[in-house]
């Protein structure tokens, strides 16, 4: 038989494969040599880090407080993100473009901050939250405490909501009305429309997020240890922190909790593939020319407003009030008259012995974000039309491996990262580059679950129509498909900008001199206690990226991406 | 005009290029390598008087808390690099393993060490203090009457401060609770005593500080230039002073075997040492040294009777002491 040599296309997936593959199967690689070697110049191998790890005290109970928030934050980020993005997606309510723009900014808030912020306003004493509502309500018993597993869950829920808000918006305003106008003239009311025919449709984006969330939830290491830890609350997160340290360091025991983490997500992974299917069903654009219909709420406009000013004045107003208070007054505990305010610590973060740092790392993580951003999305894209589109064998291969590095805890990832990268042929350990594939590496799922949510509502007919017209691979790829997904993948280059820019787990351990990130920074500030710089610097952080989301928006002509108007 | 992606990627090259560009005009010609775990400012104005003191010298320096810097030298070092030439950081047990894996040099053999007393350096472990930071505690003067204040330690575990105590978590912040436990003097009893005296538990120091100040709690344990910094600032705490003395937890630090620039490290060492560079260090770092020849800083309580700790007791114990430390950690919160 003679030998066919493999179609452009063939080459081009496997060449995907082999770069997704080697970016998440080589770190990965040293993280599994890491969890079977007591120390990784051991010439011994064993299982003791997996034994020692569920054996360890108390892991029933971590366990339990884990499955119960990660559950919990999960359900409550699906109450909140589905239906602000129903109501800036498919509703008349007023000021949507300003609810759309809000809601992003606790998703470009770093946890550790909304943590902070949230400290803040929820402790029973003295919480900003709670001395308002014992002034209105003349009692001396604080609303709530923050300190609880409701409290941790809600704090959580705030800050991951925008996953599931930016996947479902998307999905929501790309949605074909045919089958809507379909039920419209079989008889079916706005409401039967929408909960029979509208929600099942943005399913897909919904279970998306909401997967996201969930892994999310389990990795998060901030919010657990300053709210969960004041709870007496212990999570996973905060048990791999416990069990990390150690002297020596038990590397192999925080490598060997991820492993856990990577099949949950697996069959997570698999349980929404099963539950979706790849049915077309969910295709909803189409060759012809569409305008969702939006959905008249009356009076009930205002109820809808009133739910999206509640989430954004919990989530962003609040915790934003809190850090514009932090940069302004002399001293935390003072009240904000003029008093107590001061540019002092703006002076002194700037301008004094750190400041040069300081806005180094600024620089740095602009840099870091827009290109990881950039490659990662480029990346993405051709992974999720080759997991979407392709009839290849290996797309579900493909589709998992560039999901793996959402499981692994950004601390674990970046020891993977630099027992990886540390040694010849790369020899990348400080430099920044090391950082920078980090970030790629570490957020690729993000870009490919935006892209993919995208490119599965476009139908499969445009392509063809391109096809049949004479365009090769490429050319369909290119001049069709990217710019019809060009919302999603906008999206995904915000989401992966806005992680990269506040990105901490894996930058606290390959940053170097002179390769320092806002991260980095940001920890650096809170252990010293400067919590006036650390929201100065927080406040940065959304300055920038909200600007950096806007002028990416203004390039790429995207008035309208993925809810991020 | 229609968005072309081409060009999004162009600009994307040009950036990526013209950045890595700079990078390479910035890689300096740095001769010593300085990892440490003062804070940003500190470390910078240090790394000024070091490069003023010796012009030749051009310091790259990485800071990070303790044991995110003694985590990271070892899995540097576990995978055949770690090439710094100084280290410095308060985690003190961890400098017992270094000293094993025989990572660190000898530097206690230093004539400038010998102006160091016995508490502030370690001939096992190879460290000298940089600095000798004290837990200091601190109350808020609104919510803690005058003449209430606390005066001792012992009097922390009693019913008067029953819910009134915030401290840090040992998982995130280990000077306060490994000092308490490699005492002679306060020990697992006074741990226990603390714990179960309804004390929440939570973060870091700059955290509890906060708690403090903003009159979520009433006391905590913290060490002084951060108790300091606040009170300077304005803020409602005040320290207490303590009967029993002031805890010192002496911040270790230490020149690494095989670094790349042995010379170097080995002058600026010992000038940090030496009385010069301890008032320096003084002066920058706003952080009292150990050397009684240096003069104190202004606003850090002085004289005062010293009391430290057994940080090997710790390092040896370190099993047994994590499993103490989370069973009261959370026996006690059950029991609040």
């Amino acid at each position: 038989m003679m030998f066919k040599f493999p179609s452009t296309v063939r080459m081009l997936e496997w060449g995907c494969l082999l770069i997704v593959g080697f970016l998440v199967l080589y770190p990965l690689f040293w993280l599994l040599l890491g969890s079977i070697k007591p120390s990784l110049n051991s010439p011994e191998y064993n299982l003791d880090a997996f034994v020692a790890i569920y054996q360890a005290e108390y892991m029933g109970e971590v366990l339990r407080n884990t499955a119960v928030m990660s559950i919990g934050v999960t359900i409550l980020s699906v109450m909140i993100g589905v239906p602000l993005a129903w109501i800036v997606g498919r509703t008349d309510t007023p000021f949507k473009d300003y609810i759309s723009m809000i809601a992003i900014l606790p998703f470009i808030m770093p946890p550790v901050v909304v943590a902070v912020a949230w400290a803040y306003l929820g402790t029973p004493r003295v919480g900003f939250v709670n001395l308002f509502w014992k002034w209105i309500a003349g009692t001396n018993d604080p609303l709530f405490d923050i300190f609880t597993m409701g409290g941790l869950i809600f704090v959580m829920a705030l800050s991951l909501a925008p996953y599931v808000f930016i996947f479902t918006v998307t999905a929501f305003k790309n949605m074909d009305p045919t089958l809507e106008n379909a039920a419209h003239v079989s008889g079916a009311n706005q409401w039967q429309t929408t909960f029979r025919i509208t929600f099942p449709l943005a399913a897909p984006a919904i279970l998306s997020g909401a997967l996201l969330v969930f892994i999310q939830s389990l990795e998060i290491f901030a919010i657990p240890a300053t709210i969960g830890v004041s709870g007496g609350i212990y999570v996973f997160a905060t048990q791999l922190w416990r069990m990390m340290i150690g002297i020596p360091p038990n590397f192999s025991h925080a490598a060997a909790m991820s492993i856990p983490i990577l099949l949950i997500c697996g069959l997570a992974l698999w349980g929404q593939t099963k539950a979706l299917g790849r049915s077309a069903k969910y295709t909803t654009i189409g060759g012809k020319s569409f305008q969702p219909r939006l959905v008249r709420l009356g009076r009930l406009k205002w109820v809808a407003l009133g739910f999206a000013g509640t989430y954004l004045l919990v989530s962003a107003i609040l915790p934003l009030l809190t850090l514009i208070y932090g940069t302004f007054i002399s001293n935390r505990g003072r009240p904000p008259t003029l008093e107590f305010l001061t540019l002092e610590h703006l002076r002194e973060m700037l301008f004094g012995d750190g400041g040069d740092v300081i806005l180094r790392s600024i620089g740095n993580s602009l840099f870091l974000s827009f290109i990881g951003a950039t490659v990662g999305i480029a990346l993405a894209a051709v992974v999720a039309f080759f997991v979407v589109r392709s009839k290849w064998k290996a797309r579900g291969t493909l589709d998992f491996l560039a999901l793996i590095p959402v499981a692994i805890p950004g601390a674990v990832i970046a020891i993977a990262m630099m027992w990886a990268y540390i040694r010849e042929p790369f020899n990348l350990y400080h430099t920044i580059w090391i950082i920078l594939l980090a970030y790629i590496t570490r957020f690729l799922p993000f870009g490919v679950k935006a892209v993919s949510n995208a490119i599965t509502q476009i139908h499969e007919e445009l392509e063809r129509a391109a096809a049949v017209s004479g365009a090769n691979w490429f050319v369909v790829f290119w001049r069709v498909l990217v710019p019809l997904a060009m919302p999603g993948i906008v999206a995904g280059w915000i989401i992966l900008f806005v992680s990269m820019m506040r990105e901490l787990s894996a930058s606290i351990m390959l940053f170097s001199s002179n390769n320092e990130v806002i991260g980095t920074i940001l920890i650096q500030l809170y252990d010293e206690g400067l919590f006036s710089h650390v929201c100065i610097l927080s406040l940065i952080i959304v300055i920038l990226s909200l600007g950096s989301v806007a002028l990416v928006r203004w390039i790429t002509k995207q008035k309208d991406v993925g809810g991020l108007a | 005009m229609n968005f072309r992606p081409t060009k999004f990627l162009a600009v994307s090259a040009f950036a990526a290029a013209a950045f890595f560009a700079s990078q390479s005009a910035m890689a300096k010609d740095a001769n010593l390598v300085f990892y440490s775990s003062l804070t940003t400012a500190a470390q910078g104005a240090l790394v000024k008087g070091i490069e003023k003191k010796f012009p030749d010298i051009k310091v790259e320096s990485i800071t990070a808390g303790g044991v995110s810097l003694y985590q990271r030298f070892v899995a540097e070092r576990t995978a055949g690099k770690g090439k710094i030439d100084l280290l410095h950081f308060s985690y003190t047990p961890g400098w017992y393993h270094l000293a094993k894996e025989g990572w660190v040099k000898n530097v206690t053999d230093f004539p400038e060490a010998k102006s160091f007393p016995d508490w502030a350096k370690d001939t096992k472990a190879q460290w000298v203090g940089l600095r000798a930071p004290t837990l200091q505690v601190i109350y808020n003067t609104d919510n803690v009457k005058p003449g209430e204040a606390p005066t001792s330690f012992a009097e922390l575990t009693t019913a008067k401060w029953k819910n009134r105590l915030v401290l840090v978590d040992p998982f995130q912040s280990a000077g306060l609770w490994d000092f308490f436990y490699g005492s002679d003097q306060f020990g697992k009893d006074y741990i226990k005593g603390l714990l179960y005296n309804g004390a929440l538990v939570q973060s870091r120091m700059g955290s509890s500080t906060e708690r403090v100040a903003t009159g979520e709690r009433d006391v905590t344990m913290v060490f002084e230039y951060i108790a300091i910094r606040r009170i300077n600032k304005g803020a409602k705490i005040k320290i207490a002073k303590m009967k029993e003395g002031t805890p010192v937890v002496p911040a270790s630090f230490g020149m690494v075997k095989g670094g790349p620039n042995p010379k170097n490290a080995e002058k600026v060492y010992r000038w940090i040492l030496s009385k010069e560079g301890q008032t320096v260090i003084t002066q920058k770092v706003k952080i009292n040294s150990a050397r009684s020849d240096v003069p104190h800083v202004k606003g850090i309580p002085y004289p005062f009777k010293a009391l430290s700790s057994n940080a090997e007791k710790i390092y040896k114990e370190q099993d047994e002491y994590r499993s103490f430390m989370t069973k009261h950690i959370r026996e006690a919160k059950k029991k609040k």
